[in-house]
């Protein structure tokens, strides 16, 4: 298995360790998952995202790569933006949600899902341009800052190193004399940064984290947390057979420009007759409706569950389902098969959370 | 390590019984209760019903994964813990005492050899 540079830590912290695509990975602390989800909604929590993929395009036709394998307005791009999109084959199928940061003129940053980063990386050498495609996930470590305190803890150890950093911007920051790549990225509905070191720099910045009450939190809080803020997750609601425009991300799909190696697909009719919709669903019996369950209206199946979970800011199980745009009506009440019981829910606009700005 | 009470008996599906005066009072195990981390929904049999020893009893269900519940004797449901209805979390909190789940009236006091003691039960978590 896989490990991060923060295993010890996870270690120290007597985290329950899991396989998450084949990395040894904190599924919560002692606290649990939901007290873990409360650290970052009402103050600040730190994950672990090390196992998340690190891929660096460089070299004078990497803006020219980016742009023929990204849908998204090149022109947009600066060197201190991030972006979010897609990776989509030469087969119309989606490999990857990922973000995309421009370093420099000629350097890019493309920040990918763990269970991906293998079938990324073989689909991206194969359109390759001569420029130099290098992972850089088992040298550095990663770790995601996040909660309306996060920003205010770290300004307070770095100088107000993060004052006027906007909204998907990033830039080099010093904590405690290591050099840190951040970004004002997240994945859980709060505000926070993501932030990107070499290795040996790994315990110090945790420590120093650590010690502005910031506590780590596992991969069950940051699902817990991006259910609650409809964010979409690769395996559940994007899946590689997925039209972005069925599960609310034809916005994604922004160039103009023909150098887009599916320019073709994008721009077609057949994308954009989608038939579904993803919704938010808030379970008004007791249980939990969980992936594959069956979404009915009149005893006819309209859709399936895509992520489920219980959220402690509802106060009851929400779940995301995806489902024929037809019955798409808040009016409208559904019941979710699971096990052998039915389970009452409304539809609602997706996200469950929103944060207060 | 997982707290395992001596003067408790255990089931192999992690279910603990005390009996007093005839009374099987049964619960989870504080091994059970971390492995399912934050319990939300506890969903159990009505009073009044006779179960046989190792027959579902109902589910307890975490932020992550649902699980059946098995009595572990035979008996007729005296009393439910109402209180685990708005606070689930007594399990995780204090699964061998506030966090008991359902009181039986027991059949047979044999289902009890069919049990295992603290020492055994330790050897299986």
């Amino acid at each position: 298995m896989y490990r991060t540079i923060f295993l010890e830590k996870h270690k120290e912290h007597n985290a329950k360790l899991v396989d998450f695509a084949g990395w040894e990975m904190p599924i919560n602390y002692p606290d649990g998952i939901i007290k873990e989800s409360n650290f970052v909604r009402d103050d600040a929590g730190m994950f672990d995202v090390s196992h998340m993929g690190r891929v660096e395009i460089s070299g004078k036709n990497s803006r020219d790569l980016i742009q023929k394998m990204l849908p998204i307005n090149i022109d947009s791009l600066d060197a201190s933006i991030a972006k979010y999109t897609l990776l989509i084959n030469d087969k119309e199928e989606i490999l990857d949600d990922l973000i995309v940061y421009q370093i420099s003129d000629e350097k890019f940053l493309l920040v990918i899902n763990a269970s991906n980063t293998e079938e990324d990386l073989k689909w991206i050498k194969s359109i390759n341009n001569d420029s130099i495609i290098e992972n850089i996930t088992e040298k550095t470590g990663m770790l995601a800052i996040q909660g309306p305190n996060a920003i205010k803890k770290i300004n307070s150890i770095t100088n107000n190193s993060l004052a006027n950093l906007g909204r998907y911007r990033h830039k080099e920051i010093n904590i405690g004399g290591a050099s840190v790549f951040v970004a004002r990225t997240g994945y859980t509905g709060e505000d926070g940064v993501e932030i990107i070191f070499q290795n040996s720099h790994a315990n110090a910045i945790w420590d120093n984290l650590h010690k502005l009450s910031i506590n780590p939190c596992g991969l069950g809080a940051r699902d817990l947390l991006r259910i609650e803020a409809g964010l979409h997750l690769y395996g559940h609601e994007i899946t590689k057979e997925s039209n972005p425009y069925n599960i609310g991300l034809g916005r994604l799909l922004e160039t103009s420009s023909k150098n887009y190696i599916n320019y073709e697909y994008i721009n077609g009719d057949k994308i954009k007759e989608g038939k579904d919709v993803l919704v938010g669903l808030i379970i008004k019996d007791r249980g939990i409706a969980r992936e594959g369950n069956e979404i009915y209206i009149n005893d006819k199946i309209i859709g399936k569950i895509t992520s489920g979970t219980h959220s402690p800011r509802i106060k009851s199980a929400i779940a995301i389902g995806k489902l024929n745009k037809k019955f798409n009506n808040s009016k409208n009440t559904v019941k979710i098969k699971v096990r052998e019981k039915y389970l009452e829910a409304d539809i609602i606009k997706l996200p469950f959370y929103r944060r207060k700005k | 390590m997982s707290a395992v009470p001596e003067n408790l008996k255990y089931s192999e599906d992690h279910e603990w019984v005390k009996i007093e005066d005839n009374v099987a009072i049964i619960g989870i195990t504080m091994h059970a209760a971390e492995s399912l981390g934050d319990i939300v929904y506890i969903d159990v049999d009505s009073l009044g019903k006779d179960l046989k020893q190792f027959e579902k009893f109902g589910e307890i269900e975490s932020v992550k994964a649902v699980s059946d519940l098995f009595v572990p004797v035979s008996g007729k449901v005296v009393e439910i813990n109402e209180e685990l209805t708005n606070n689930p979390e007594y399990v995780n909190e204090d699964c061998y005492e506030k966090g008991w789940i359902i009181k039986l009236e027991v059949e047979n006091s044999n289902d009890l050899e069919k049990l295992l003691g603290s020492s055994d039960y330790e050897k299986i978590i």
